[in-house]
């Protein structure tokens, strides 16, 4: 018997807080690093 | 089914596309460790004598070998394996990206700690470049078939991650060092056992919440064409016929000549900078121009390497507009016009010309990479778009080699014959510039692919039947 589709896929709608979530998670670590680094911009215009 | 299997990827009704970019994003932003493993090449010639090289400890021209393993390995196995990669779906590959990536710190970790830098080339160059190849097309061809709308914005997401990744990895690594350095210790080993793990999480947290569309899926608002455009096909091409037609090869070059000329500033920016701008002295010894600091330097490279993120993202989306034929004709034409500037602004002491222009030249550099899976979507179809970016990545692996080999042999012949500050460095920006007008040659050469070559079985144009298996944030934004 073939399988409905529910069970073979992730089927439920996407809430605002699981993108929030999601972008957050790679977000913050990437904001992170690009600080870090921007940070030594300074002292090429001094 | 398993829970690795393509199937269980499909993502159901309501599914947001919005929610695949970070999925994409989690491999990226790991793998992008890679650009930032200088950081480690101090710390490990050092590991016997601990604050100074001691005898027996690795030397730096050894120590360079574990990058380019790695990056020919990426090379190898994105073309090996793509095939591999299409069958088997996004969620398998990123879990074996992630094994391999992650083991692979660990293993030169063990290599570091036996001091065996043998078994650092296996873990970190060998392993470890499998996962960098495998982490780089999986999320590149997913987002490619969600967003077949905006596949230049949609791949610009997913490889500025990598550019991003060289950020939090290089200061991740210099904080972890810190954290464990001690009188006895570089801190080398747990450090590289740290990541490992971090990076080994963040890349399975991708791979868990990475879809692929329903074969029946579009965007809202989105019709394909059911006719071909110029350079945009509605047919497929497999991957053992691509690489058999002209434009695969064209694009090669290009891809191989661009990266090269970039990494010809990237690889050399921090001694070209203060060597072409030496501090001069007046007549009455007074300072008529200061030089460039090592601080300002470090501050240069930095610059550098944020406009090759943002140019990934930034040109990549640019193409969706322009197109991505014109798009390269501006990396290449402009590119070769920057590169000869280079020594003008050298010459006339322009530093601020100087900067402007290997600033847009890194950005241009970071777009090629980024624009060049949405080109092969274009000419080749989505079908198997990602074992076939994965043959061309070759390219990188050459060029990962031409372009230091080019400019620190070329700057050490000139330094023998006498050439200081900028003449150390003109004639390698002339041949540079040489090589992006080939590119650019080869660029204008590509046109439609022969339909001899089409996938019979698979045209996309017959498959563009409406659906209403839409994405709903677009159909909610296309609303207001």
């Amino acid at each position: 018997m073939e399988k409905p589709a529910a069970t073979t896929s992730s089927s439920t709608a996407t809430t605002g807080l699981q993108l929030a979530l999601y972008w957050l998670a790679v977000g913050i670590p990437l904001a992170w690093g690009v600080w870090k680094t921007a940070v030594k911009l300074p002292a090429l215009f001094q | 089914m398993s829970f690795l299997d393509r199937q269980a990827t499909v993502a159901g009704p309501g599914y947001s596309r919005w929610l695949v970019p970070p999925a994409a994003l989690a491999v990226h932003l790991s793998i992008g460790q890679v650009y930032a493993f200088s950081v480690f090449k101090l710390p490990l010639t050092e590991v016997l004598g601990i604050s100074k090289p001691a005898a027996g400890d690795w030397s730096q021209p050894a120590l360079a070998w574990i990058f380019s393993i790695a990056i020919a390995f990426l090379g190898i196995s994105a073309a090996v394996f793509g095939r591999w990669v299409e069958k088997n779906g996004p969620r398998k590959t990123m879990l074996a990206a992630a094994c391999c990536f992650g083991g692979g710190f660990l293993i030169a970790s063990l290599g570091v700690a036996w001091h065996q830098l043998w078994v650092v080339y296996l873990g970190y160059g060998v392993l470890g470049g499998c996962g960098l190849g495998l982490g780089y097309i999986s999320p590149v061809s997913t987002l490619v078939k969600w967003f077949p709308d905006r596949p230049g914005m949609a791949t610009g997401m997913a490889i500025m991650g990598f550019g991003g990744g060289a950020f939090i990895g290089s200061n991740l690594s210099l904080m972890l060092m810190n954290a464990f350095k001690s009188p006895t210790s570089t801190g080398v080993v747990p450090t590289f056992v740290v990541m490992g793990l971090i990076y080994f999480c963040f890349m399975v947290f991708g791979a868990f919440i990475v879809r692929v569309p329903a074969d029946d899926w579009k965007p809202a608002g989105y019709e394909p064409k059911a006719q071909a455009q110029k350079l945009i096909t509605t047919s497929n091409v497999a991957v053992d016929n691509a690489w058999k037609t002209p434009q695969f090869w064209f694009l090669w070059i290009v891809l191989c000549f661009n990266v090269t000329a970039g990494i010809g500033i990237l690889e050399q920016a921090s001694p070209m900078i203060r060597e072409m701008f030496p501090q001069v002295l007046g007549p009455g010894g007074e300072v008529t121009r200061k030089g460039i600091t090592e601080a300002a330097a470090t501050g240069f490279v930095a610059l550098l390497s944020l406009f090759n993120m943002g140019g990934r993202f930034a040109w990549s989306s640019l193409s969706d507009f322009i197109g991505r034929k014109n798009v390269y004709i501006i990396y290449l034409l402009l590119g070769a016009i920057l590169y000869c500037l280079i020594p003008t602004a050298g010459y006339h002491g322009q530093t601020t010309l100087f900067i402007a222009v290997t600033v847009i030249i890194l950005s241009m550099y970071g777009g090629g990479f980024a624009t060049i899976p949405a080109y092969l979507k274009d000419l080749f179809g989505g079908m198997q778009v990602g074992a076939i970016h994965g043959r061309l990545l070759t390219a990188w692996s050459v060029a990962g080699v031409l372009g230091p080999v080019l400019v620190n042999y070329i700057r050490e012949y000139l330094k023998e014959h006498g050439a200081t500050g900028v003449g150390l460095y003109a004639p390698t920006m002339y041949l540079m510039a040489g090589l992006l007008v080939v590119g650019l040659i080869c660029n204008l050469l590509v046109r439609p692919v022969d339909a001899s070559f089409h996938d019979k079985g698979t045209d996309s144009g017959a498959r563009s039947t409406p659906s209403t298996r839409t994405d709903p944030i677009a159909a909610s934004s296309s609303t207001r």
